[in-house]
Protein backbone atom coordinates (compact mmCIF):
# COMPACT_ATOMS: atom_id res chain seq x y z
CA UNK A 1 0.00 0.00 0.00
CA UNK A 2 2.61 2.51 1.03
CA UNK A 3 4.77 1.64 -2.00
CA UNK A 4 1.80 2.34 -4.26
CA UNK A 5 1.13 5.67 -2.55
CA UNK A 6 4.75 6.74 -2.91
CA UNK A 7 4.73 5.75 -6.56
CA UNK A 8 1.50 7.66 -7.17
CA UNK A 9 3.08 10.58 -5.33
CA UNK A 10 6.15 10.53 -7.54
CA UNK A 11 4.01 10.50 -10.68
CA UNK A 12 1.79 13.34 -9.47
CA UNK A 13 4.92 15.09 -8.23
CA UNK A 14 6.59 14.93 -11.62
CA UNK A 15 3.63 16.81 -13.08
CA UNK A 16 3.69 19.35 -10.25
CA UNK A 17 7.43 19.76 -10.75
CA UNK A 18 6.94 20.59 -14.43
CA UNK A 19 4.26 23.18 -13.65
CA UNK A 20 6.29 24.64 -10.79
CA UNK A 21 9.47 24.79 -12.87
CA UNK A 22 7.70 26.65 -15.67
CA UNK A 23 6.06 29.00 -13.19
CA UNK A 24 9.40 29.64 -11.49
CA UNK A 25 11.31 30.27 -14.71
CA UNK A 26 8.78 32.98 -15.58
CA UNK A 27 8.59 34.37 -12.03
CA UNK A 28 12.37 34.78 -11.88
CA UNK A 29 12.45 37.16 -14.83
CA UNK A 30 9.22 39.12 -14.37
CA UNK A 31 8.94 38.93 -10.56
CA UNK A 32 5.17 38.61 -10.40
CA UNK A 33 2.86 35.58 -10.19
CA UNK A 34 1.84 34.66 -13.72
CA UNK A 35 -1.52 33.07 -12.88
CA UNK A 36 -2.39 32.54 -16.54
CA UNK A 37 0.22 29.78 -16.40
CA UNK A 38 -2.66 27.51 -15.32
CA UNK A 39 -4.63 28.04 -18.49
CA UNK A 40 -1.56 27.44 -20.64
CA UNK A 41 -1.46 24.00 -19.03
CA UNK A 42 -5.11 23.48 -20.04
CA UNK A 43 -4.45 24.73 -23.55
CA UNK A 44 -1.59 22.25 -23.99
CA UNK A 45 -3.91 19.38 -23.05
CA UNK A 46 -6.67 20.53 -25.39
CA UNK A 47 -4.31 21.10 -28.28
CA UNK A 48 -2.97 17.58 -27.97
CA UNK A 49 -6.54 16.29 -27.63
CA UNK A 50 -7.39 17.97 -30.95
CA UNK A 51 -4.37 16.50 -32.70
CA UNK A 52 -5.18 13.06 -31.31
CA UNK A 53 -8.79 13.33 -32.45
CA UNK A 54 -7.73 14.54 -35.87
CA UNK A 55 -5.20 11.78 -36.40
CA UNK A 56 -7.62 9.15 -35.15
CA UNK A 57 -10.69 10.39 -37.01
CA UNK A 58 -12.25 7.77 -39.22
CA UNK A 59 -10.13 4.93 -37.89
CA UNK A 60 -10.49 2.69 -34.93
CA UNK A 61 -6.77 2.11 -34.78
CA UNK A 62 -4.39 3.18 -32.13
CA UNK A 63 -1.95 5.98 -32.78
CA UNK A 64 1.53 5.05 -33.90
CA UNK A 65 4.57 6.25 -31.99
CA UNK A 66 5.02 8.98 -34.58
CA UNK A 67 1.41 10.05 -34.05
CA UNK A 68 2.01 10.31 -30.32
CA UNK A 69 5.17 12.28 -30.93
CA UNK A 70 3.44 14.72 -33.25
CA UNK A 71 0.53 15.23 -30.85
CA UNK A 72 2.81 15.86 -27.89
CA UNK A 73 5.13 18.14 -29.86
CA UNK A 74 2.31 20.27 -31.26
CA UNK A 75 0.80 20.60 -27.77
CA UNK A 76 4.11 21.68 -26.24
CA UNK A 77 5.06 24.10 -28.99
CA UNK A 78 1.53 25.51 -29.02
CA UNK A 79 1.68 26.16 -25.29
CA UNK A 80 5.04 27.91 -25.70
CA UNK A 81 3.65 30.11 -28.45
CA UNK A 82 0.61 30.91 -26.30
CA UNK A 83 2.97 32.03 -23.52
CA UNK A 84 4.83 34.29 -25.94
CA UNK A 85 1.53 35.79 -27.10
CA UNK A 86 0.36 36.46 -23.55
CA UNK A 87 3.58 38.30 -22.82
CA UNK A 88 3.69 40.26 -26.07
CA UNK A 89 0.07 41.39 -26.08
CA UNK A 90 -0.72 41.74 -22.38
CA UNK A 91 2.36 42.03 -20.19
CA UNK A 92 4.68 43.83 -22.59
CA UNK A 93 2.38 46.86 -23.02
CA UNK A 94 1.95 46.94 -19.23
CA UNK A 95 5.72 46.88 -18.72
CA UNK A 96 6.08 49.83 -21.05
CA UNK A 97 3.61 51.73 -18.91
CA UNK A 98 5.56 50.72 -15.79
CA UNK A 99 2.40 49.15 -14.37
CA UNK A 100 2.35 48.06 -10.74
CA UNK A 101 2.58 44.43 -9.65
CA UNK A 102 -1.11 44.49 -8.73
CA UNK A 103 -1.98 45.43 -12.30
CA UNK A 104 0.06 42.49 -13.57
CA UNK A 105 -1.71 40.12 -11.20
CA UNK A 106 -5.15 41.33 -12.24
CA UNK A 107 -4.23 41.17 -15.91
CA UNK A 108 -2.92 37.68 -15.36
CA UNK A 109 -6.20 36.60 -13.75
CA UNK A 110 -8.08 38.22 -16.60
CA UNK A 111 -6.12 36.27 -19.18
CA UNK A 112 -6.69 33.08 -17.22
CA UNK A 113 -10.47 33.54 -17.12
CA UNK A 114 -10.72 34.74 -20.71
CA UNK A 115 -8.76 31.84 -22.15
CA UNK A 116 -10.51 29.29 -19.94
CA UNK A 117 -13.87 30.51 -21.20
CA UNK A 118 -12.58 30.50 -24.74
CA UNK A 119 -11.60 26.85 -24.38
CA UNK A 120 -15.03 26.10 -22.92
CA UNK A 121 -16.67 27.87 -25.85
CA UNK A 122 -14.71 25.84 -28.39
CA UNK A 123 -14.75 22.40 -26.76
CA UNK A 124 -17.73 22.61 -24.40
CA UNK A 125 -17.74 22.34 -20.63
CA UNK A 126 -18.00 18.54 -20.51
CA UNK A 127 -15.23 16.12 -19.69
CA UNK A 128 -13.21 14.84 -22.65
CA UNK A 129 -10.97 11.81 -22.89
CA UNK A 130 -7.98 11.23 -25.10
CA UNK A 131 -8.25 7.80 -26.71
CA UNK A 132 -4.85 6.44 -25.76
CA UNK A 133 -5.87 2.88 -26.44
CA UNK A 134 -7.24 0.01 -24.39
CA UNK A 135 -6.44 0.00 -20.71
CA UNK A 136 -3.70 -2.50 -20.11
CA UNK A 137 -2.73 -4.17 -16.91
CA UNK A 138 0.14 -2.46 -15.17
CA UNK A 139 3.59 -3.74 -14.36
CA UNK A 140 4.57 -4.86 -10.90
CA UNK A 141 7.52 -3.10 -9.31
CA UNK A 142 8.40 -3.01 -5.61
CA UNK A 143 4.90 -4.22 -4.68
CA UNK A 144 3.31 -1.38 -6.63
CA UNK A 145 1.57 -1.26 -9.99
CA UNK A 146 2.62 1.13 -12.74
CA UNK A 147 0.95 1.42 -16.15
CA UNK A 148 2.62 2.11 -19.51
CA UNK A 149 1.12 5.57 -19.54
CA UNK A 150 2.52 6.30 -16.10
CA UNK A 151 5.95 5.14 -17.21
CA UNK A 152 5.66 7.52 -20.16
CA UNK A 153 4.67 10.38 -17.83
CA UNK A 154 7.60 9.73 -15.50
CA UNK A 155 10.06 9.29 -18.32
CA UNK A 156 9.05 12.40 -20.27
CA UNK A 157 8.75 14.66 -17.24
CA UNK A 158 12.07 13.59 -15.71
CA UNK A 159 13.74 13.93 -19.09
CA UNK A 160 12.36 17.47 -19.42
CA UNK A 161 13.49 18.38 -15.91
CA UNK A 162 17.03 17.17 -16.60
CA UNK A 163 17.22 18.87 -19.99
CA UNK A 164 15.96 22.13 -18.52
CA UNK A 165 18.41 21.93 -15.66
CA UNK A 166 21.32 21.41 -18.05
CA UNK A 167 20.07 24.19 -20.31
CA UNK A 168 19.93 26.69 -17.46
CA UNK A 169 23.25 25.63 -15.94
CA UNK A 170 25.33 25.15 -19.05
CA UNK A 171 24.17 27.18 -22.03
CA UNK A 172 24.84 30.86 -22.64
CA UNK A 173 21.14 31.62 -22.90
CA UNK A 174 20.45 29.70 -19.69
CA UNK A 175 23.15 31.65 -17.89
CA UNK A 176 21.74 34.91 -19.21
CA UNK A 177 18.38 33.85 -17.75
CA UNK A 178 20.05 33.37 -14.39
CA UNK A 179 21.81 36.72 -14.72
CA UNK A 180 18.51 38.52 -15.33
CA UNK A 181 16.98 36.69 -12.37
CA UNK A 182 19.88 37.84 -10.17
CA UNK A 183 19.93 41.48 -11.26
CA UNK A 184 18.13 42.75 -14.36
CA UNK A 185 19.97 46.07 -14.46
CA UNK A 186 23.38 44.44 -14.15
CA UNK A 187 22.36 42.01 -16.87
CA UNK A 188 21.33 44.91 -19.05
CA UNK A 189 24.65 46.72 -18.68
CA UNK A 190 26.65 43.68 -19.76
CA UNK A 191 24.65 43.64 -22.97
CA UNK A 192 21.78 41.25 -22.26
CA UNK A 193 18.50 42.49 -23.71
CA UNK A 194 16.02 41.87 -20.88
CA UNK A 195 13.01 41.75 -23.21
CA UNK A 196 14.55 38.87 -25.11
CA UNK A 197 15.16 36.95 -21.91
CA UNK A 198 11.61 37.58 -20.74
CA UNK A 199 10.25 36.25 -24.01
CA UNK A 200 12.49 33.18 -23.82
CA UNK A 201 11.32 32.54 -20.26
CA UNK A 202 7.68 32.72 -21.29
CA UNK A 203 8.30 30.38 -24.21
CA UNK A 204 10.12 27.79 -22.12
CA UNK A 205 8.00 28.13 -18.98
CA UNK A 206 4.78 27.84 -20.96
CA UNK A 207 6.04 24.87 -22.95
CA UNK A 208 6.67 23.13 -19.64
CA UNK A 209 3.13 23.91 -18.46
CA UNK A 210 1.82 22.57 -21.76
CA UNK A 211 3.88 19.41 -21.36
CA UNK A 212 2.44 18.88 -17.89
CA UNK A 213 -1.13 19.33 -19.17
CA UNK A 214 -0.53 16.94 -22.04
CA UNK A 215 0.99 14.24 -19.85
CA UNK A 216 -1.85 14.41 -17.35
CA UNK A 217 -4.41 14.20 -20.15
CA UNK A 218 -3.14 10.72 -21.00
CA UNK A 219 -3.88 9.63 -17.46
CA UNK A 220 -7.16 11.37 -16.61
CA UNK A 221 -10.00 13.20 -18.29
CA UNK A 222 -9.63 16.82 -19.31
CA UNK A 223 -12.00 19.72 -18.71
CA UNK A 224 -11.71 23.47 -19.26
CA UNK A 225 -11.30 24.23 -15.55
CA UNK A 226 -8.47 21.75 -14.99
CA UNK A 227 -5.87 24.53 -14.98
CA UNK A 228 -6.94 26.10 -11.73
CA UNK A 229 -6.06 23.24 -9.43
CA UNK A 230 -2.87 22.62 -11.38
CA UNK A 231 -1.88 26.27 -10.98
CA UNK A 232 -2.46 26.15 -7.23
CA UNK A 233 -0.36 23.03 -6.89
CA UNK A 234 2.37 24.54 -9.04
CA UNK A 235 2.45 27.70 -6.92
CA UNK A 236 2.41 25.74 -3.65
CA UNK A 237 5.24 23.53 -4.91
CA UNK A 238 7.23 26.64 -5.91
CA UNK A 239 6.77 28.25 -2.50
CA UNK A 240 7.45 25.06 -0.58
CA UNK A 241 10.59 24.51 -2.66
CA UNK A 242 11.69 28.12 -2.21
CA UNK A 243 10.17 30.76 -4.45
CA UNK A 244 12.37 31.60 -7.43
CA UNK A 245 14.64 28.61 -6.93
CA UNK A 246 14.89 26.20 -9.86
CA UNK A 247 15.98 23.10 -7.93
CA UNK A 248 13.47 24.21 -5.28
CA UNK A 249 10.60 24.11 -7.78
CA UNK A 250 11.52 20.63 -8.96
CA UNK A 251 12.02 19.33 -5.47
CA UNK A 252 8.89 21.08 -4.17
CA UNK A 253 6.82 19.40 -6.89
CA UNK A 254 7.89 15.90 -5.89
CA UNK A 255 7.64 16.73 -2.20
CA UNK A 256 4.07 17.95 -2.62
CA UNK A 257 3.02 14.99 -4.75
CA UNK A 258 4.41 12.45 -2.32
CA UNK A 259 3.13 14.28 0.77
CA UNK A 260 -0.39 14.52 -0.67
CA UNK A 261 -0.51 10.86 -1.54
CA UNK A 262 0.98 9.70 1.73
CA UNK A 263 -1.52 11.92 3.49
CA UNK A 264 -4.49 10.01 2.09
CA UNK A 265 -3.07 6.84 3.53
CA UNK A 266 -4.73 7.68 6.82
CA UNK A 267 -7.20 10.36 5.76
CA UNK A 268 -9.97 10.23 3.16
CA UNK A 269 -8.94 11.00 -0.44
CA UNK A 270 -11.21 14.04 -0.51
CA UNK A 271 -8.79 15.81 1.81
CA UNK A 272 -5.95 15.75 -0.72
CA UNK A 273 -6.19 19.43 -1.60
CA UNK A 274 -6.42 20.33 2.07
CA UNK A 275 -3.14 18.56 2.67
CA UNK A 276 -1.47 20.72 0.01
CA UNK A 277 -2.71 23.89 1.66
CA UNK A 278 -1.80 22.66 5.13
CA UNK A 279 1.74 22.07 3.88
CA UNK A 280 1.77 25.56 2.36
CA UNK A 281 0.70 27.18 5.60
CA UNK A 282 3.18 25.20 7.67
CA UNK A 283 5.99 26.30 5.35
CA UNK A 284 4.89 29.93 5.25
CA UNK A 285 4.87 30.02 9.04
CA UNK A 286 7.93 27.95 9.86
CA UNK A 287 10.17 28.08 6.83
CA UNK A 288 9.14 30.89 4.46
CA UNK A 289 12.33 30.42 2.43
CA UNK A 290 11.15 26.95 1.46
CA UNK A 291 13.09 23.70 1.40
CA UNK A 292 15.84 25.33 -0.61
CA UNK A 293 16.08 28.14 1.90
CA UNK A 294 15.75 31.04 -0.50
CA UNK A 295 16.41 34.32 1.26
CA UNK A 296 13.29 36.43 1.43
CA UNK A 297 13.43 40.03 0.18
CA UNK A 298 13.88 41.38 3.69
CA UNK A 299 16.87 39.22 4.49
CA UNK A 300 18.51 40.16 1.23
CA UNK A 301 18.69 43.85 2.10
CA UNK B 1 36.70 63.77 -28.31
CA UNK B 2 35.44 60.39 -27.16
CA UNK B 3 32.44 61.50 -25.14
CA UNK B 4 30.69 64.82 -25.03
CA UNK B 5 27.71 65.69 -22.84
CA UNK B 6 26.06 68.93 -23.85
CA UNK B 7 23.60 70.88 -21.70
CA UNK B 8 22.10 67.80 -20.13
CA UNK B 9 19.01 68.16 -17.92
CA UNK B 10 17.59 65.11 -16.17
CA UNK B 11 14.45 64.59 -14.10
CA UNK B 12 13.16 61.75 -11.95
CA UNK B 13 9.44 62.34 -12.27
CA UNK B 14 9.04 65.94 -11.20
CA UNK B 15 12.35 66.06 -9.32
CA UNK B 16 15.23 67.62 -11.17
CA UNK B 17 18.53 65.79 -10.70
CA UNK B 18 20.76 67.49 -13.29
CA UNK B 19 20.51 71.02 -14.53
CA UNK B 20 22.14 71.81 -17.83
CA UNK B 21 25.48 70.13 -17.28
CA UNK B 22 28.20 69.79 -19.92
CA UNK B 23 31.33 67.67 -19.77
CA UNK B 24 33.64 65.73 -22.04
CA UNK B 25 36.19 62.93 -22.02
CA UNK B 26 39.10 62.80 -24.43
CA UNK B 27 40.57 59.60 -25.73
CA UNK B 28 43.03 58.16 -23.19
CA UNK B 29 41.90 60.30 -20.27
CA UNK B 30 40.76 59.52 -16.77
CA UNK B 31 38.17 62.12 -15.82
CA UNK B 32 36.82 62.31 -12.28
CA UNK B 33 33.42 63.54 -11.14
CA UNK B 34 33.45 64.56 -7.49
CA UNK B 35 30.89 66.23 -5.29
CA UNK B 36 28.70 65.67 -2.25
CA UNK B 37 26.03 62.95 -1.90
CA UNK B 38 22.98 63.48 -4.03
CA UNK B 39 24.64 66.03 -6.31
CA UNK B 40 23.85 63.99 -9.42
CA UNK B 41 27.10 62.18 -10.22
CA UNK B 42 25.51 58.76 -10.60
CA UNK B 43 22.65 60.29 -12.53
CA UNK B 44 25.16 61.65 -15.04
CA UNK B 45 26.79 58.23 -15.51
CA UNK B 46 23.45 56.45 -15.72
CA UNK B 47 22.22 58.91 -18.34
CA UNK B 48 25.34 58.29 -20.42
CA UNK B 49 25.19 54.47 -20.30
CA UNK B 50 21.42 54.26 -20.84
CA UNK B 51 20.42 52.80 -17.46
CA UNK B 52 18.53 55.97 -16.54
CA UNK B 53 15.28 54.77 -18.03
CA UNK B 54 15.25 51.63 -15.89
CA UNK B 55 15.54 53.93 -12.85
CA UNK B 56 12.53 55.98 -13.96
CA UNK B 57 14.68 58.94 -14.91
CA UNK B 58 14.30 60.97 -18.08
CA UNK B 59 16.55 63.19 -20.15
CA UNK B 60 14.52 66.39 -20.55
CA UNK B 61 16.98 68.22 -22.77
CA UNK B 62 20.55 68.11 -23.96
CA UNK B 63 22.67 65.76 -25.96
CA UNK B 64 25.11 62.92 -25.33
CA UNK B 65 27.59 62.26 -28.11
CA UNK B 66 29.83 59.18 -28.10
CA UNK B 67 32.43 58.85 -30.86
CA UNK B 68 30.57 61.35 -33.00
CA UNK B 69 27.18 59.68 -32.63
CA UNK B 70 24.28 61.00 -30.58
CA UNK B 71 23.35 58.26 -28.15
CA UNK B 72 20.46 59.86 -26.20
CA UNK B 73 17.77 57.33 -25.44
CA UNK B 74 19.80 54.32 -26.52
CA UNK B 75 19.61 51.35 -24.16
CA UNK B 76 22.54 49.77 -22.30
CA UNK B 77 22.53 46.55 -24.32
CA UNK B 78 23.02 48.56 -27.51
CA UNK B 79 25.59 50.94 -26.04
CA UNK B 80 27.91 48.17 -24.88
CA UNK B 81 28.24 47.13 -28.51
CA UNK B 82 29.69 50.57 -29.20
CA UNK B 83 32.27 50.17 -26.45
CA UNK B 84 30.58 52.14 -23.70
CA UNK B 85 30.15 50.30 -20.47
CA UNK B 86 29.54 50.94 -16.78
CA UNK B 87 30.52 49.39 -13.46
CA UNK B 88 27.44 50.42 -11.53
CA UNK B 89 27.27 51.83 -8.03
CA UNK B 90 27.11 49.00 -5.51
CA UNK B 91 28.97 46.59 -7.82
CA UNK B 92 25.93 44.58 -8.87
CA UNK B 93 27.67 41.31 -9.58
CA UNK B 94 25.49 38.25 -10.14
CA UNK B 95 25.54 36.77 -6.63
CA UNK B 96 24.24 33.26 -7.36
CA UNK B 97 26.63 32.75 -10.26
CA UNK B 98 30.29 31.79 -10.07
CA UNK B 99 33.11 34.21 -10.83
CA UNK B 100 33.68 32.42 -14.10
CA UNK B 101 30.01 32.73 -15.06
CA UNK B 102 30.01 36.40 -14.11
CA UNK B 103 32.93 36.99 -16.44
CA UNK B 104 31.28 34.93 -19.17
CA UNK B 105 28.22 37.16 -18.86
CA UNK B 106 30.55 40.15 -19.14
CA UNK B 107 31.45 38.80 -22.56
CA UNK B 108 27.83 38.07 -23.46
CA UNK B 109 27.85 40.10 -26.68
CA UNK B 110 31.20 38.69 -27.79
CA UNK B 111 30.62 35.69 -29.99
CA UNK B 112 34.16 34.55 -30.65
CA UNK B 113 35.19 32.02 -27.98
CA UNK B 114 38.89 32.70 -28.52
CA UNK B 115 38.45 36.43 -27.92
CA UNK B 116 36.50 35.71 -24.74
CA UNK B 117 39.23 33.39 -23.48
CA UNK B 118 41.95 35.88 -24.33
CA UNK B 119 40.17 38.74 -22.57
CA UNK B 120 39.50 36.55 -19.57
CA UNK B 121 43.20 35.77 -19.30
CA UNK B 122 43.91 39.49 -19.27
CA UNK B 123 41.32 40.02 -16.55
CA UNK B 124 42.81 37.16 -14.51
CA UNK B 125 46.23 38.71 -15.00
CA UNK B 126 44.97 42.03 -13.69
CA UNK B 127 43.03 40.49 -10.78
CA UNK B 128 44.67 37.23 -9.78
CA UNK B 129 42.19 36.70 -6.91
CA UNK B 130 39.50 36.09 -9.49
CA UNK B 131 41.44 33.27 -11.09
CA UNK B 132 42.07 31.51 -7.80
CA UNK B 133 38.40 31.62 -6.91
CA UNK B 134 36.80 31.25 -10.30
CA UNK B 135 34.51 28.40 -9.22
CA UNK B 136 33.26 30.31 -6.17
CA UNK B 137 29.79 31.92 -6.05
CA UNK B 138 30.22 35.66 -6.45
CA UNK B 139 27.83 36.39 -3.58
CA UNK B 140 30.26 34.80 -1.14
CA UNK B 141 33.16 37.12 -2.06
CA UNK B 142 34.26 40.03 0.11
CA UNK B 143 33.23 43.53 -1.02
CA UNK B 144 36.74 44.16 -2.31
CA UNK B 145 36.78 40.98 -4.34
CA UNK B 146 33.29 41.73 -5.63
CA UNK B 147 34.51 45.10 -6.84
CA UNK B 148 37.41 43.45 -8.67
CA UNK B 149 34.88 41.11 -10.25
CA UNK B 150 32.57 43.96 -11.24
CA UNK B 151 35.44 45.76 -12.95
CA UNK B 152 36.69 42.54 -14.50
CA UNK B 153 33.23 41.77 -15.82
CA UNK B 154 33.04 45.17 -17.51
CA UNK B 155 36.52 44.71 -19.00
CA UNK B 156 35.31 41.52 -20.70
CA UNK B 157 33.62 43.84 -23.19
CA UNK B 158 36.94 45.55 -23.95
CA UNK B 159 35.28 48.94 -23.68
CA UNK B 160 36.60 52.14 -25.20
CA UNK B 161 35.11 54.15 -22.37
CA UNK B 162 34.61 52.70 -18.91
CA UNK B 163 32.29 54.41 -16.46
CA UNK B 164 33.13 53.65 -12.83
CA UNK B 165 30.60 54.63 -10.17
CA UNK B 166 32.21 54.83 -6.72
CA UNK B 167 34.42 51.76 -7.06
CA UNK B 168 36.06 52.32 -3.66
CA UNK B 169 32.80 52.63 -1.71
CA UNK B 170 32.66 50.38 1.35
CA UNK B 171 36.05 48.77 0.75
CA UNK B 172 38.81 48.21 3.26
CA UNK B 173 41.75 50.68 2.93
CA UNK B 174 43.87 47.99 1.28
CA UNK B 175 41.34 47.40 -1.43
CA UNK B 176 40.80 51.13 -1.94
CA UNK B 177 44.49 51.34 -2.84
CA UNK B 178 44.18 48.37 -5.17
CA UNK B 179 41.12 49.83 -6.92
CA UNK B 180 42.89 53.08 -7.69
CA UNK B 181 46.05 51.30 -8.83
CA UNK B 182 44.11 49.04 -11.14
CA UNK B 183 42.07 51.93 -12.49
CA UNK B 184 45.31 53.59 -13.49
CA UNK B 185 46.59 50.38 -15.02
CA UNK B 186 43.42 49.87 -17.06
CA UNK B 187 43.75 53.42 -18.33
CA UNK B 188 47.40 52.84 -19.28
CA UNK B 189 46.24 49.87 -21.35
CA UNK B 190 44.23 52.28 -23.47
CA UNK B 191 40.76 52.43 -21.90
CA UNK B 192 39.41 55.92 -21.23
CA UNK B 193 37.72 56.24 -17.88
CA UNK B 194 35.02 58.44 -16.38
CA UNK B 195 35.26 57.97 -12.63
CA UNK B 196 32.78 59.00 -9.93
CA UNK B 197 34.35 59.06 -6.48
CA UNK B 198 33.68 60.07 -2.89
CA UNK B 199 37.35 59.66 -2.21
CA UNK B 200 38.19 62.94 -3.92
CA UNK B 201 41.87 63.08 -3.08
CA UNK B 202 42.73 59.67 -4.47
CA UNK B 203 40.54 60.26 -7.50
CA UNK B 204 42.22 63.58 -8.28
CA UNK B 205 45.64 62.01 -7.80
CA UNK B 206 45.13 59.50 -10.59
CA UNK B 207 42.96 61.48 -13.02
CA UNK B 208 43.79 64.03 -15.68
CA UNK B 209 40.84 66.35 -15.20
CA UNK B 210 37.95 66.67 -12.79
CA UNK B 211 34.46 68.15 -12.54
CA UNK B 212 33.03 69.25 -9.22
CA UNK B 213 29.28 68.70 -8.86
CA UNK B 214 27.03 70.75 -6.65
CA UNK B 215 23.32 70.03 -6.36
CA UNK B 216 22.73 69.02 -9.95
CA UNK B 217 25.15 71.44 -11.52
CA UNK B 218 28.84 71.53 -12.28
CA UNK B 219 30.38 74.11 -9.94
CA UNK B 220 33.75 74.06 -11.63
CA UNK B 221 36.11 72.01 -13.71
CA UNK B 222 39.86 71.98 -14.10
CA UNK B 223 43.00 69.95 -14.47
CA UNK B 224 43.34 67.53 -11.55
CA UNK B 225 46.50 69.25 -10.35
CA UNK B 226 44.75 72.60 -10.12
CA UNK B 227 41.73 71.12 -8.34
CA UNK B 228 44.00 69.58 -5.72
CA UNK B 229 45.32 73.06 -5.01
CA UNK B 230 41.97 74.80 -5.23
CA UNK B 231 40.96 76.28 -1.86
CA UNK B 232 37.30 75.43 -2.08
CA UNK B 233 37.98 71.87 -3.18
CA UNK B 234 40.48 71.45 -0.36
CA UNK B 235 37.98 72.77 2.15
CA UNK B 236 34.91 70.88 0.97
CA UNK B 237 36.29 67.61 -0.33
CA UNK B 238 39.81 67.03 0.91
CA UNK B 239 39.14 67.81 4.55
CA UNK B 240 41.81 70.48 4.75
CA UNK B 241 42.00 74.04 6.13
N1 LIG C 1 15.68 56.52 -9.02
C1 LIG C 1 15.51 57.75 -8.51
N2 LIG C 1 14.27 58.27 -8.34
C2 LIG C 1 14.09 59.51 -7.83
N3 LIG C 1 15.08 60.34 -7.47
C3 LIG C 1 16.35 59.90 -7.61
C4 LIG C 1 16.63 58.58 -8.13
N4 LIG C 1 17.96 58.43 -8.15
C5 LIG C 1 18.49 59.57 -7.67
N5 LIG C 1 17.54 60.46 -7.34
C6 LIG C 1 17.74 61.83 -6.82
O1 LIG C 1 18.54 62.53 -7.75
C7 LIG C 1 19.52 63.29 -7.09
C8 LIG C 1 20.91 62.91 -7.57
O2 LIG C 1 21.18 61.58 -7.18
P1 LIG C 1 22.49 60.79 -7.62
O3 LIG C 1 22.32 59.40 -7.15
O4 LIG C 1 22.76 61.01 -9.03
O5 LIG C 1 23.60 61.52 -6.73
P2 LIG C 1 25.11 61.11 -6.46
O6 LIG C 1 25.89 62.33 -6.67
O7 LIG C 1 25.48 59.91 -7.22
O8 LIG C 1 25.07 60.79 -4.91
P3 LIG C 1 25.86 59.67 -4.07
O9 LIG C 1 27.19 60.21 -3.79
O10 LIG C 1 25.02 59.50 -2.85
O11 LIG C 1 25.89 58.42 -4.89
C9 LIG C 1 19.32 63.05 -5.61
O12 LIG C 1 18.60 64.11 -5.10
C10 LIG C 1 18.52 61.79 -5.54
O13 LIG C 1 17.67 61.78 -4.43
MG1 LIG D 1 25.99 57.94 -6.73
Amino acid sequence: MIQQLILNGIIAGSIYALIALGFTIIYRTVKFFHFAHGVVYTAGAYLTYSVFSYLLSGTSNQLSVIGWGIAILIGIVGAGVLGIFIDRFIYHPLRRQKASNLTFLLASFGVFIFLQNLIQLIYGAQILTIRTGPIKEGHQIFNAVITDIQILILFVSCWLLVVLWLFIQRTKLGKAMRAVADDPIAANVVGINPERIILTSFAIGSALAGAAGILISFETNIEPTMGFNALLKGIIASIVGGIGSIPGAMFGGFFLGIAENLGIWKIQAGWKDCIAFAILIVFLLLRPGGIWGVKTEKERL
Amino acid sequence: MLLEVINLTVYYGTVQALNNISLFVNEGEIVALIGPNGSGKSTALNAICGVLRSLDGEIKSGKIVFMGETINGMLPHDLVKKGLCIVPEGRRIFPTMTILENLEMGGYIVNDKKTIKGTMEKVFHLFSVLKERRKQKAGTLSSGEQQMLAIGRALMLQPKLLLLDEPSLGLSPNYVEVVFEKTKEINKDGTSILLVEQNARMALEICHRGYVFKIGEIAFEDKAKNLLENDEVRKSFLGEI
